[in-house]
C-alpha cells in the first residue's frame, strides 16, 4: 500500500474552537513533505492526532491503514517539538530503551550517529546542553526504520553545522518505502529537501502541492509563497 | 554544498549543473555517475528531484542506464559537442540580448571582446 | 511489553526509594549499635541522633512511597514525557497496569523493609520468655476473634485482601484523579484535587449508608449481649465495605482506562 497517511474529514474541536476543520489528505510513501503554517493553524493538533495523543471529534485519520493505536505506533517514528526523554537516564540507557520497545530500531546506527556528533553516551541527559538533548532525541527517532517519520521542528534550536548534519541524515534515511513529514517554520533551510508542501491555516488545508510545481507554475520559492499566503 | 535558487524548479537547475559538468569535462564520456542517493546527499536535495533531473537527461540521450550498474555519461562525443554548442548558443543569445539593451550592436561587441582579451592577456 | 514498562517504572522509582531504604538501614544499624554499646554520654547523643533519623526514615518510607509513586505517574504520563510514553507501541491500559503493579511491588518492599528493620532492632532481646508471652498473647487474640465468628480462613482472607486492595485502591484513586483533572486544561492540578474530594465524599456517603443499614442490627445485638452475632454484623460490615471499595476501584480503573484511551489531553 502506497498511502501512508490518510485524513478523511478529520475534525477536532475544543469546545467552541475548531482546531481542525474537515481535513482531507492523502500522503504517499517515498516523499519528504513539509507541514507549514502559522501558530494556531492546527499543525500541532494534526500531529497529535496521527500519533494517537488526541482523539478526533469526528472524521478519521489512518496511519498505514491503521487507526492510531499500537500497530500505527509501531510504524510511526515521532520526534516531538519538546524534550520528551526522561532526564535521569543516560544516553546509552535511552538507546536501549528504544531498542526494547521498537522492533525496527537500529541500535548500531544510533551509536554511530551519536559518535559522529561526539555525544558522550555515558552522560545523563540532564547533564547535556539543550541543543545536545535535541540531537539525541533526533538520533533516536531517525534510528528507527519506520514507514512514517513525523518530525516536529527538527532543526529549530540547532546550530547551522548540526542543521546540515540533520538534513543529510534525513536524506540519507530516505527510502521509497517511507515518508517523512517535517513540521517547521524554517522553510528556507529545508526547501530543497522537500517533495511536497502542505499549508495549514485555521485548521484548513490551504495548499497541497509538489514543490517543483510551485516553482514552475508560480515562479517563486516555497518560502516566498508562504509569506504571500500567510501575510499578516 | 550546491547553491540553488528556490524560485526555479530545482530539477531544472540540477540539469543545468550536470550538463555543465559534462560539457566542461568534469564528467568524461563513459564515466559512471554517482548514485541518486549520493548526489542527493552531496547537493542536499530531495532524491526524487535528483531522479527527475536524471530521467530528463536520460530522455535527451546524454545519460544512459545500465540496468544493474547505474547511470553513465554517453560515449557519443558528437552528442556532447552538440550539447556544448547548444548551451553556448543559449548563453550567446541571452548575452546579445542584454548587450542590445545596453545599446551595443554585434560588431561593437566583437571590438569590445578583442580589447578585453588583449588587456587580460597583458596581465 | 508490560514487563518492559514495569522494568523502567521500577528503575525510575528505585532512584528515589533506594536512598530512603538506605537511610532506614543506616539509622536502624546506628540505633541498634547505640542500644548495644555500654551506656555513656557520647553513646546517648548518638542514639538520639540515630533514633531521630530512624523515625524520619520510617515516616519517609511510609508516606514517601505513595507520594513518589504518584509523582512518577504524573511525570511519566502527564508531563512532556507523556509525548514519549504515549507514542510507545503499548496500550494505555498497559501503562496503567504497569504503574499499579510497580506501586504494589514497592509497597510490599517497604513493608518488608520495615519488618526487617524492627526485627533487627529487637534481635537478641527476644528470648524464649518473650516469645512465649507474645505467642500467648497472639493465641488469646485468635481465640477471641474465633469466638465472635472470625475463622482462620476469614482472617487470612482479610489479612491479604484488605492491604492489597488498599494499596492498589489508593493508587488507582489518585491516578484517576490525575487523569480526570487533566480534562480541565489550565486547571489540571486543581481538577485532580476536586475529583479526589469527590471520591472522598462518595466513600463517606457509602460508609454512612452501610453503617446505618447494619447499625440497627448492631444495636439490637449489643443490647441483647449476643456477641457471636455482633461479630457477624461487624464481619458483614467489613465485607460490605470491602466489596464496595473493590467495586469502586474496579470502576475507577475502567474509567481511568477510558480517559487515557479517548480523552488524553497532553499540554
Amino acid at each position: 500500500m502506497d498511502t501512508i497517511l490518510e485524513c478523511k474529514d478529520l475534525t477536532k474541536r475544543y469546545g467552541s474552537f475548531t482546531a481542525l476543520s474537515s481535513l482531507n489528505l492523502s500522503l504517499e510513501k517515498g516523499q519528504i513533505i513539509g507541514l507549514l503554517g502559522p501558530n494556531g493553524s492546527g499543525k500541532t493538533t494534526l500531529i497529535k492526532c496521527m500519533n494517537g495523543l488526541l482523539a478526533p471529534t469526528s472524521g478519521e485519520i489512518l496511519v498505514g491503514g491503521y487507526r492510531p493505536g499500537v500497530e500505527s505506533k509501531r510504524i510511526l517514528s515521532y520526534l516531538p517539538e519538546r524534550n520528551a526523554l526522561p532526564d535521569w537516564m543516560k544516553v546509552r540507557d535511552l538507546v536501549h530503551y528504544f531498542q526494547d520497545f521498537y522492533a525496527d530500531f537500529r541500535t548500531e546506527k544510533a551509536f554511530d550517529m551519536l559518535k559522529d556528533l561526539k555525544i558522550d553516551i555515558h552522560k545523563r541527559l540532564k547533564n547535556l546542553s539543550k541543543g545536545t538533548k535535541e540531537k539525541v532525541q533526533l538520533i533516536l527517532a531517525m534510528s528507527r526504520k519506520a514507514d512514517l517519520y513525523c518530525l516536529d521542528e527538527p532543526i529549530g534550536g540547532v546550530d547551522p553545522a548540526s542543521r546540515d548534519y540533520i538534513l543529510r541524515t534525513i536524506l540519507n534515511n530516505y527510502s521509497e518505502q517511507a515518508a517523512v513529514l517535517i513540521s517547521t517554520h524554517l522553510i528556507q533551510d529545508i526547501e530543497t529537501v522537500l517533495d511536497r508542501v502542505l499549508f495549514l491555516q485555521d485548521g484548513e488545508l490551504k495548499l497541497n502541492a509538489a514543490v517543483d510545481e510551485i516553482r514552475e507554475q508560480r515562479g517563486i520559492s516555497v518560502d516566498a509563497l508562504f509569506r504571500e499566503v500567510f501575510k499578516c | 554544498m550546491w547553491e540553488f535558487s528556490t524560485d526555479r524548479p530545482i530539477y531544472l537547475q540540477l540539469m543545468d549543473r550536470l550538463q555543465l559538468r559534462i560539457v566542461n569535462g568534469t564528467y568524461q564520456p563513459g564515466d559512471k555517475l554517482p548514485s541518486v542517493r549520493e548526489l542527493a546527499q552531496e547537493a542536499s536535495v530531495n532524491p526524487n528531484t535528483i531522479q527527475k533531473a536524471l530521467s530528463e537527461l536520460e530522455r535527451s540521450g546524454i545519460l544512459y542506464t545500465q540496468r544493474t550498474n547505474g547511470r553513465f555519461i554517453t560515449e557519443d562525443a558528437a552528442m556532447i559537442d552538440k550539447l556544448k554548442s547548444q548551451l553556448a548558443e543559449e548563453q550567446l543569445v541571452e548575452f546579445l540580448k542584454k548587450m542590445k539593451d545596453f545599446g551595443y550592436e554585434p560588431k561593437d561587441i566583437i571590438t569590445l571582446i578583442e580589447k578585453h582579451s588583449q588587456e587580460t592577456a597583458a596581465d | 511489553m508490560l514487563g518492559k514498562l514495569l522494568k523502567y517504572d521500577f528503575k525510575a522509582v528505585s532512584r528515589y526509594l533506594l536512598p530512603i531504604f538506605g537511610l532506614l538501614l543506616i539509622s536502624t544499624c546506628g540505633t541498634k549499635l547505640t542500644l548495644e554499646l555500654p551506656e555513656n554520654n557520647l553513646v546517648k547523643v548518638f542514639r538520639s541522633v540515630f533514633l531521630i533519623a530512624y523515625v524520619i526514615s520510617l515516616i519517609a518510607i511510609g508516606a514517601g512511597a505513595l507520594i513518589i509513586l504518584i509523582l512518577h505517574f504524573y511525570k511519566n504520563l502527564m508531563t512532556d514525557q507523556g509525548y514519549l510514553s504515549f507514542t510507545l507501541p503499548v496500550t494505555p491500559t498497559a501503562h496503567l497496569a504497569s504503574k499499579l503493579i510497580n506501586g504494589t511491588i514497592w509497597t510490599l518492599l517497604t513493608l518488608v523493609a520495615i519488618f526487617l528493620s524492627v526485627l533487627l532492632l529487637t534481635a537478641g532481646h527476644i528470648g524464649r520468655e518473650e516469645w512465649t508471652i507474645l505467642k500467648d498473647l497472639f493465641d488469646s487474640m485468635l481465640r477471641e476473634l474465633h469466638a465472635i465468628g472470625f475463622t482462620n480462613g476469614k482472617l487470612l482472607f482479610y489479612l491479604i485482601t484488605f492491604p492489597l486492595a488498599g494499596t492498589i485502591g489508593s493508587q488507582i484513586t489518585v491516578y484517576f484523579c490525575i487523569c480526570a483533572g487533566q480534562l480541565f486544561s489550565g486547571h489540571r492540578i486543581i481538577g485532580a484535587f476536586v475529583f479526589y474530594f469527590g471520591v472522598y465524599v462518595v466513600n463517606q456517603v457509602v460508609e454512612v449508608v452501610l453503617l446505618m443499614l447494619n447499625g440497627k442490627l448492631f444495636a439490637q445485638l449489643t443490647l441483647s449481649s449476643d456477641f457471636t452475632g455482633v461479630g457477624t454484623v461487624v464481619g458483614n460490615l467489613m465485607i460490605q465495605s470491602l466489596l464496595f471499595s473493590l467495586l469502586l476501584y474496579i470502576v475507577l480503573f475502567f474509567v481511568t482506562r477510558y480517559l487515557l484511551n479517548h480523552k488524553l489531553n497532553l499540554e
